[in-house]
């Protein structure tokens, strides 16, 4: 006897695998479920128990992660003095929610919080945008030479950011852009890795989507824009995460670049409470908790669009 | 409105690969054309060149009156459809089917008019705001084909475009195909490696190997009179039967004769025409339904018989495939026969006469690419001609 029901017995209509023409019956999202399968059933009990002990596995990793953030934001709250403590939890004094108001009185902090933002935000726009320039040229357009440039290109990654500083810096002094906000985001404007990222991103898209494009009357500029950069958005997401990510912490460099105290950003900013006149670590972690939100709210609206996936449904396969 | 003309066209890629080698073809005003032939036998390549796809690297291609060699495929007038469908994943079916004409900065009523006619045409109206994803195959195809004649162009061009659908459904949609065509009479270029394909849809077709055009005509001709060996072969399920031999005249007649002791006689137009060939090394070809059991039916004298044993039936209900071989026993060494004839009883290994209409057969020269020496002198090849 069969152990699949046949779809008139079954409580759901089971469609036919086969649309007919004028069928006009959208293909399920996920195919049926043929009701009664006692092999799978088997199987998904041998499964749970593997499933348990993934997820125990998991939560104890994402527990550890959480521990650094975890003082972080206790000790935000600490009276200074208490913050030496072996206790986590704030001492006899209580919660000190009056040291986030400090960190403004202390130094300019909005200021600083703005040019952070003000910088990461241009630096990952443009990434993006001149990176996917690149990649739709090494991915989707066949010129002369192409692959041996874009290995080249790649071969920059090769080279530590530091070996670059010293050059980089002297062409900022050629072109006058120390101690500028332009200073701080050409350079990062381009990208090896984002290139490289999206380039293998554009080389899954399907070839004849480009030429029926083409043959539609799109101009590759078209092509790029109402074609290809769509498709690649979860290739864009992951590398504006990336990029924001990183050049909202960066340290270094604007370290280096910047000298007029309301030009700095965050992570120079932040310096003021660690410094030779003292620590002020609860005034740190408070000033640190408040400059983390961003990275927190970029993440969580993005990894939404990461998590989507391609749609590549237009396309057999 | 347009014909295609091909001219003598060469596409050489790096490394000197001739992909299409000197290729002449010329395209009626609203004819449908078939390319059909085995995987790598330029028919592709050849679509993609009239589609500006790819590069010509020799001879010029024109569309009505104009040569396009250098011309971008979009001011080709041409629309394509493509074997995986090629819809813009992230726009919805109208918004598909609109896209070449709001390139081409047309107002948006009239895209509005042209994409619901044609999606009235295909039947997809209520399919107009989904995502392709949302489509079966066979409505991924048919938005495809929307696509193309809302454009309304001078050329459709279509690319193995029912590869990816199931046996059924490929027979639905190819039908639907036809009648497309029959009712916008727009001038079709079609590539498809399914022979079937070929003789059902193409007012002509032309059979690609090796670069090259092997034959270029109506499908019932190139069926009943293939111009070499390799047509005979490709076109056909069973396909062609090829027994190797020698022609000889005894003065009483051309005859064949293998040394597997097959011994026909040739008749009327066919001995005319192959007399010349006479001592010559031949193969004969005949269709699994040129050949017939109980030659008594058909004639009284054994010119036209075999003596063969059955290996295996295939019984297909009012026909069956008989697979036969020379001699008496099974496995017997020679070549193997295949027949399609009405459905009968008959036992494995028992030994049969086949009668083979002499009508239908074909001499071939021995070769791949053999001479038919059964046709007239000068029948169609590779020349550029128009129907």
């Amino acid at each position: 006897m069969s152990t699949i029901d046949t779809p008139q017995d079954a409580a759901v209509p089971v469609r036919p695998i086969d649309a007919m023409p004028g069928d006009d019956r959208p293909a399920p999202a996920q195919p049926p479920t043929l009701p009664t399968k006692p092999a799978s059933k088997r199987r998904a009990r041998g499964k749970l128990p593997r499933a348990y002990a993934l997820h125990f596995a998991l939560g104890v990793i994402g527990f550890l992660l959480f521990l650094p953030f975890l003082w972080m934001i206790l000790t935000s709250v600490k009276h200074l003095q208490e913050v030496g403590l072996r206790s986590w939890i704030p001492g006899d004094r209580g919660f000190q929610l009056g040291n986030y108001a400090e960190v403004f009185t202390q130094i300019p902090f909005a200021r600083y919080y703005w040019n952070s933002l003000f910088i990461a935000t241009w630096v990952t726009f443009l990434q993006v945008f001149t990176s996917s320039l690149a990649a739709f040229s090494f991915a989707r357009i066949q010129w002369k030479g192409r692959d041996k440039v874009f290995l080249m290109y790649l071969a920059t990654m090769m080279l530590p950011g530091l070996v670059m500083m010293i050059p980089n810096y002297q062409i900022m002094i050629t072109l006058g852009l120390v101690d500028t906000m332009i200073g701080l985001i050409l350079p990062a404007a381009f990208t090896a890795f984002g290139t490289f990222l999206l380039r293998q991103f554009m080389l899954s898209i399907p070839a004849s989507l480009d030429e029926a494009a083409e043959i539609d009357g799109a101009s590759k500029w078209r092509v790029y824009w109402d074609v290809i950069l769509p498709l690649a958005r979860p290739g864009l997401v992951t590398l504006a995460i990336f990029t924001f990510m990183g050049n909202y912490n960066s340290f270094f460099w604007p370290l280096v670049m910047l000298t007029s105290e309301h030009k700095y950003t965050l992570p120079i900013g932040l310096l003021a409470f660690d410094s030779t006149a003292g620590q002020q670590t609860n005034l740190l972690m408070a000033a640190v908790t408040m400059s983390v939100v961003p990275m927190i709210v970029v993440f969580v609206v993005l990894q939404k669009q990461l998590v989507k996936g391609i749609q590549l449904g237009a396309v057999k396969g | 409105m347009a014909q295609v003309t091909i001219d003598h066209v060469v596409k050489t890629y790096p490394g000197n690969v001739t992909a299409v080698n000197d290729i002449s073809l010329g395209i009626q005003d609203g004819e449908f054309m078939v390319l059909v032939g085995p995987s790598g036998c330029g028919k592709s390549t050849t679509l993609r060149m009239v589609a500006g796809l790819e590069e010509i690297t020799d001879g010029t291609i024109a569309i009505g009156d104009r040569v396009v060699n250098d011309v971008a495929p979009k001011d080709r007038d041409i629309a394509m459809v493509f074997q995986n469908y090629a819809l813009y994943p992230h726009m919805t079916v109208y918004k598909n089917m609109a896209f070449g004409l709001k390139l081409r900065k047309f107002p948006k009523v009239e895209i509005d008019k042209r994409v619901r006619e044609a999606a009235d045409i295909l039947g997809i109206e209520a399919l107009l705001e989904r995502k392709p994803k949302a489509l079966s195959g066979g409505q991924r195809q048919r938005v495809a084909l929307g696509r193309a004649i809302v454009r309304d162009p001078a050329v459709f061009l279509f690319d193995e475009p029912l590869s990816n659908l199931d046996a059924k459904l490929r027979v639905e949609t190819r039908a639907e195909i036809k009648r497309l065509h029959k009712r916008l009479a727009t001038t079709t270029i079609y590539v498809t490696h399914d022979q079937e394909e070929a003789m059902t849809l193409g007012d002509r077709v032309c059979v690609m190997s090796d670069g090259l055009i092997q034959q270029c005509d109506k499908p019932l001709t190139i069926y009943d009179r293939p111009a070499n060996r390799f047509v005979a072969a490709f076109l056909g399920t069973p396909p062609m039967n090829f027994i190797e031999g020698r022609l000889s005249d005894d003065g009483n007649g051309l005859w064949f004769s293998s040394e597997h002791g097959a011994r026909i006689k040739l008749t009327g137009h066919h001995a005319e025409r192959a007399a010349s060939h006479a001592g010559d090394a031949v193969v004969l070809g005949i269709r699994p339904e040129g050949l017939f059991l109980h030659p008594n039916d058909f004639a009284n004298d054994t010119d036209q018989t075999l003596d063969m044993t059955v290996d295996v039936t295939e019984p297909l209900g009012n026909t069956m495939d008989v697979f036969l071989s020379f001699g008496e026993a099974q496995g017997t060494s020679g070549p193997r026969v295949t027949a399609r004839v009405k459905a009968e009883q008959l036992d494995e290994n028992a030994a049969v006469k086949m009668y083979l209409d002499p009508s239908k057969i074909h001499v071939f020269e021995p070769g791949k690419f053999g001479r038919n020496l059964t046709l007239p002198q000068g029948a169609a090849t590779g020349e550029l001609q128009t129907a």
